[in-house]
C-alpha cells in the first residue's frame, strides 16, 4: 500500500510537470495547486464519500442495476468496471442526481442522491459518457458559466475559472471557440467544468473513452492528482490496464449486479486459482514436464517449444520450493518467471459477457 | 508560491499565449472600467442570463435576422414615403407607415424569437448538455426564467432598432402615442407568451421522439400567432384614429391593460410548468402551480368584479334590467372561462401518480389546521380533484356573492331580481355555474377513476388523461346526439334530459333546459364525486417526515460557506 501510494505521488508530481503546459502562459502555473477546500464543510472523514445502498433501477423488465452497494472514502479511486449494458452509467447517473432508482438509495458526504439533489450537486462533479458543450461560447466563457451557476462571485469565480485553466492546461486555448476543439481538449474542458466548483466527489463516466495514448495518461494522472487532494473519484472505462494503474478499488459489475469489489490485488488474489509459472531449459523438456506435472499444486502443465507453462496453486513459498527441486533434478533453468494474473484476465474469469 | 494573475503572465515572445491571457483577463477582469463595472454587475445576474446573452448574440440566427430586419425597416421606410410623395406633404402618413413597422416587428418578436427559445431549450436536450446544466445548482424555474429573459433581451433589441422608426410615424401624423404604444404592448406580451409557449414545448420531449413534430406545430403557432395579432393591430391602429378622444376608449384601453395583465399570470403558469418538465425528479412542483392557478382564479374573481363595478358606473341613462342582463351574461361567461381553465389545470392534477417523495413529504403540512385546509394542495390525483372542485366551487360563488350585491345596489335583492326578471326572464347565471361545476366534477371524475382503477403506474400519464377526457367529451357529445336522435320522430335531435352531458348543447340551450336535466347532472356528478372520495385515502393519510439531521447540518454548512464568501 505504502509503495502504491508512493508511486502514486510520483505519478502525480510528473503529471504537474506533464500535462500543465510548459512554457510561457503556465510557467509559474504549476504553483497554482488544485486545493479543494475541504475545511468547508467537510463531512467527517471516517464515513464514505460515495455510498450505494442496495440499489435497483428496472427499464420495464430489464433490470439494469440490480442490489449494487458499494462505498468509497476520500482520497479514494474507484473503478467501475463491466461490458457494454452491465448498468454502470445507470449507476453513476442514480449516484449524479439524474436518475431515480427502483428501490435503493445512493449518497454523497452522506446525503441522498435521490432525496436531496440539490445539496448532492453543490458536492459533486459529474462527466458523463456522452456530453454536449455549446459550440458558441469559447472555453473559459462555458467555464465562467458554470463558476456562476456554482454561485461563486466576484473574485472567488474568476480565481476559480482560472485554477481549472491552468490545471486542465487549458489556458493556452482558452479563448478559442468550443466548436474548433479536438476530443481531447474537449474532455478536458468538460472535466474542467466538474471541477471549476472543488467538489468532493467526483464521477466520471468512461472519460478516456476516443483519448490518443498521450491524452489518456495526462488524464489518468489528473485523475490520481485530485485524489492525492482528497477528491472521491468513481471511474468507470473499458480500458481496464489503466483503472488497475489509477485505482485504489475496484467494482466488477455485470447485468446490473456487482460480482467482485475490492483492490486489484484483492480481486487477483480471491479470483485466481494460483499463478502461472514458465520455465525455459536448455533441454530434457519432456522430462521436466513430467516431474512437474508429478508435484503438489502443479496443474495444467503445458510444453511450447523450449519453454514450459504451468498452473500454480500456492505461494510464493510453494514457487520457490519448486524452482529448488528443479535444480536439485539437473535440469538447465535458464528463465523461471511467474506471472500474477492482469486484471483483464480476472475480468475475463468473473463475467460472462452477457448483456441484457 | 505565486498568484494567480502572475500565474498568467505572459512574456512578450508568444503571441497565441498573449491572446488568450488577454481574452481571460478581458472576460474575467475586464480590461477598462467600463468592462470591470460590467463583470461585476454580471456576477449579480442569473448566470444562464450571462451565459445565454453570450451565445445568443453570437448566433447567426440572431446575426441574421437583425440584418433582415435592418433592410426591412430600410426597404419599407423608402418605398412607404416615395409613393406617399407628394400627399406626404398635407396628409397624415403616419398610420400607413405604422402597419408596415408592425408587420416588420411582429415577424422577428413572434415567429423568430418564440422559435429560437423553442430551439434553445430543445437543443439542450438534444446535444447533450441538458444533463450538465441540471447538475449545476440552478434551479429548473432559473433556468426557464434565463432562456426567457435572454429572448426577450433579444426582442428587445428589435424594438429598439425600430425606435426611430415610430418617432418617424409620429412626426408624419395620422397617430397618437397611444396608437403607438399599445400595438407595441401587446406585440411585447404576444412574444413573451409564444416564447414562454416555446419553452414548455421545448422541455415537455425529454425522450425527443415527437421533436420534428413539435418543431412544426411550434413554427405553425407562431406564424398563426405572428398573423392574427397582425390583423388585429392594424385594425386598431386604423379605427383608433377615427375614435381617438373618444371617453369608452379609457375604459377600453384600461380593460385591455387588465387583459394583459391576466395574460402574464398564463406566462408564469407556462414557465412554472415548463420548469415542472425539466426539474428534479423528487421535487414538488404540483403544490406551486395548483396556488398559482388558484391565485390566477383570485385575479379574474377581482378582474369580474371590476367588471362589475364598471357596469355600474354606465347605469346612469340606462334601465337596470338592460345592466343587469349585460352582468348575467358576463357573469355566465366568466364562468365558463373559468371552467376551462381549470379543466386544463385539472386534467394535470387528475392524471398525477401522487406517489411522495420523502423530499416532498418533509414539506407537508404538519398541525391539524394546516392538514384540514392544505392538504388539497399536496400531488395526488385525489387532492388535485378535491381543490380544483373547491376552487371552482369558491369562483362561483364569490362571484354570486358581487352580482348579488350589484343587484342590491340597485334598490334591495327583491325588487332588483323582479326587476331583472322583468327586463330578462330566468337567472341563468346560476344554471351556468351549476352546470359547469357539475361537468368539471364528472368528467374530471371519471377520467381520475379510471387512472385509479386501470392506469396505477402507467407511465405518459398525462398523455393518458388528456385523452380520456377528449374520449369523454365525444361520447358525452356524439352519444347523446345519436340516442336524442333515435327517439325524435322526425329524425332531428332534440334535447332530452341525457343531453345535459353533451356540454356545448347545454350551453347554448341552458335557458331551455328540459324538467329533470340539471337534476339529472347533479346526481351522476354526485355519485361521481362519492366514487372519488372513496378513494382519497391514500393521498390523504401521507404525513409530513422530519429533515435528516445530516440534511440540516449540510445546509448549515451552505449557509456558513455563503456568509464567508460574503465577509
Amino acid at each position: 500500500m505504502i509503495d502504491k501510494m508512493q508511486i502514486k505521488s510520483n505519478i502525480s508530481e510528473s503529471a504537474s510537470r506533464a500535462f500543465l503546459p510548459s512554457g510561457s502562459v503556465s510557467s509559474a502555473v504549476d504553483a497554482i495547486a488544485y486545493t479543494p477546500t475541504f475545511a468547508k464543510g467537510f463531512h467527517q472523514a471516517s464515513t464514505p464519500m460515495i455510498e450505494v445502498r442496495r440499489l435497483y433501477r428496472t427499464f420495464g423488465k430489464t433490470e439494469a442495476v440490480s442490489d449494487l452497494s458499494f462505498e468509497v472514502m476520500a482520497g479514494q479511486v474507484f473503478g467501475f468496471i463491466g461490458p457494454n449494458g452491465a448498468g454502470k452509467t445507470t449507476s453513476m447517473r442514480i449516484l449524479a442526481t439524474l436518475e431515480l432508482p427502483t428501490y435503493g438509495d445512493a449518497m454523497i458526504d452522506g446525503l441522498s442522491s435521490i432525496n436531496d439533489p440539490d445539496l448532492v450537486r453543490k458536492r459533486m462533479g459529474f462527466m458523463p459518457d456522452g456530453f454536449g458543450t455549446y459550440p458558441n461560447m469559447d472555453c473559459v466563457e462555458y467555464l465562467d458559466f458554470f463558476a456562476r451557476a456554482y454561485g461563486l462571485v466576484g473574485k472567488d469565480r474568476i480565481n476559480a475559472v482560472k485554477r481549472t485553466l491552468a490545471f486542465t492546461g487549458l489556458d493556452k486555448i482558452a479563448s478559442k471557440s468550443i466548436r474548433g476543439l479536438s476530443k481531447g481538449m474537449r474532455q478536458r474542458l468538460c472535466l474542467g467544468r466538474a471541477i471549476v466548483h472543488q467538489p468532493k466527489v467526483l464521477i466520471l463516466d468512461e472519460p478516456a473513452n476516443g483519448l490518443d495514448p498521450r491524452a489518456r495518461i495526462e488524464l489518468r494522472q489528473l485523475i490520481n492528482q485530485l485524489a492525492q487532494e482528497g477528491v472521491a473519484v468513481l471511474v468507470s472505462s473499458h480500458i481496464l490496464t489503466e483503472l488497475a494503474e489509477m485505482c485504489d478499488q475496484v467494482g466488477i459489475i455485470e447485468r446490473g449486479k456487482l460480482l467482485a469489489v475490492g483492490s486489484v490485488a484483492d480481486i487477483q488474489a480471491a479470483s485466481s486459482s494460483g499463478r502461472e509459472v514458465h520455465v525455459r531449459l536448455v533441454s530434457r523438456m519432456e522430462e521436466a514436464s513430467q516431474w512437474l506435472s508429478s508435484q503438489s499444486h502443479v496443474s495444467l502443465v503445458t510444453v511450447e517449444g523450449d519453454s514450459i507453462s504451468l498452473q500454480l496453486a500456492g505461494d510464493v513459498a510453494d514457487q520457490s520450493r519448486l524452482l529448488r527441486g528443479l535444480i536439485q533434478q539437473d535440469f538447465d533453468v535458464i528463465e523461471f518467471a511467474s506471472k500474477e494474473r492482469s486484471l483483464e484476465d480476472v475480468f475475463m474469469q468473473i463475467t460472462t459477457g452477457a448483456v441484457q | 508560491m505565486s498568484t494567480i494573475s502572475e500565474g498568467l503572465s505572459t512574456p512578450d515572445s508568444d503571441p497565441i499565449a498573449i491572446t488568450h491571457s488577454s481574452t481571460i483577463r478581458r472576460l474575467l477582469d475586464g480590461e477598462s472600467s467600463i468592462d470591470r463595472w460590467l463583470v461585476r454587475a454580471g456576477d449579480w445576474c442569473s448566470p444562464i442570463l450571462v451565459k445565454e446573452t453570450r451565445q445568443s448574440l453570437k448566433s447567426r440566427q440572431f446575426q441574421w435576422t437583425f440584418i433582415l430586419l435592418m433592410v426591412a425597416i430600410a426597404g419599407w421606410t423608402l418605398f412607404a414615403v416615395l409613393t406617399s410623395v407628394p400627399a406626404i406633404y398635407f396628409q397624415p402618413a403616419g398610420r400607413y407607415l405604422l402597419a408596415g413597422y408592425i408587420f416588420i416587428l411582429v415577424i422577428p418578436a413572434c415567429v423568430v424569437v418564440p422559435n429560437a427559445a423553442y430551439r434553445s431549450m430543445a437543443n439542450e436536450l438534444e446535444q447533450g448538455t441538458f444533463d450538465v446544466l441540471t447538475l449545476s445548482p440552478l434551479s429548473s424555474f432559473q433556468i426557464v426564467l434565463g432562456k426567457l429573459a435572454v429572448a426577450s433581451v433579444q426582442s428587445g433589441f428589435y424594438f429598439a432598432s425600430l425606435t426611430p422608426c415610430f418617432a418617424l410615424t409620429y412626426l408624419l401624423r395620422g397617430v397618437t402615442w397611444m396608437s403607438i404604444f399599445l400595438p407595441l404592448a401587446t406585440i411585447a406580451i404576444g412574444s413573451l407568451i409564444l416564447i414562454a409557449v416555446g419553452l414548455l414545448l421545448g422541455s415537455l420531449d425529454r425522450a425527443r421522439r415527437y421533436s420534428t413534430l413539435i418543431s412544426i406545430a411550434m413554427i405553425l403557432l407562431t406564424i398563426a400567432g405572428a398573423f392574427t395579432l397582425y390583423g388585429m393591430l392594424t385594425g386598431f391602429v386604423f379605427d383608433m384614429a377615427n375614435t381617438s378622444g373618444d371617453p369608452d376608449m379609457q375604459i377600453a384601453f384600461a380593460s385591455m391593460f387588465l387583459f394583459f395583465l391576466f395574460l402574464m399570470t398564463y406566462v408564469v403558469l407556462v414557465i412554472l410548468a415548463a420548469s415542472a418538465a425539466i426539474g428534479m425528479a423528487s421535487e414538488n412542483y404540483s403544490t406551486t402551480i395548483r396556488w398559482w392557478g388558484f391565485f390566477q382564479s383570485l385575479f379574474m374573481v377581482g378582474l369580474c368584479g371590476a367588471g362589475f363595478g364598471m357596469m355600474i358606473s354606465m347605469t346612469t341613462g340606462r334601465g337596470s334590467a338592460s345592466v343587469f342582463r349585460e352582468a348575467e351574461q358576463m357573469l355566465s361567461f366568466f364562468f365558463i372561462t373559468q371552467a376551462l381553465h381549470w379543466t386544463v389545470l385539472g386534467v394535470f392534477f387528475v392524471s398525477e401518480r401522487g406517489v411522495l417523495t420523502p423530499r416532498s413529504r418533509r414539506r407537508l403540512p404538519a398541525t391539524l389546521i394546516q392538514r384540514v385546509f392544505l392538504s388539497w394542495g399536496n400531488p395526488g390525483s385525489g387532492t388535485g380533484y378535491v381543490f380544483i372542485l373547491l376552487c371552482l366551487a369558491g369562483v362561483i360563488l364569490s362571484s354570486m356573492i358581487f352580482w348579488v350585491w350589484l343587484i342590491m345596489n340597485q334598490g334591495g335583492a327583491t325588487r332588483g331580481i323582479a326587476t331583472y326578471q322583468s327586463g330578462y326572464g330566468e337567472l341563468n347565471c346560476i344554471t351556468i355555474g351549476t352546470m359547469v361545476w357539475c361537468w368539471l366534477a364528472f368528467y374530471l371524475g371519471l377520467v381520475r377513476l379510471f387512472m385509479v382503477c386501470f392506469a396505477k403506474n402507467r407511465a405518459n400519464r398525462f398523455v393518458l388523461g388528456i385523452v380520456l377526457l377528449l374520449l369523454f367529451q365525444f361520447i358525452g357529445i356524439a352519444g347523446t346526439l345519436y340516442l336524442s336522435t333515435l327517439e325524435s320522430n322526425t329524425n332531428t335531435p332534440t334535447f332530452e334530459w341525457y343531453s345535459i352531458a353533451n356540454i356545448p348543447w347545454s350551453i347554448v340551450d341552458s335557458h331551455k333546459l328540459p324538467s329533470g336535466a340539471l337534476e339529472a347532472l347533479l346526481l351522476f356528478s354526485s355519485m361521481v364525486i362519492a366514487l372519488n372520495w372513496l378513494t382519497l385515502s391514500r393521498d390523504l393519510t401521507v404525513v409530513k417526515l422530519a429533515v435528516p439531521p445530516r440534511v440540516k447540518e449540510a445546509r448549515t454548512e451552505s449557509k456558513a460557506i455563503l456568509e464567508d464568501d460574503a465577509d
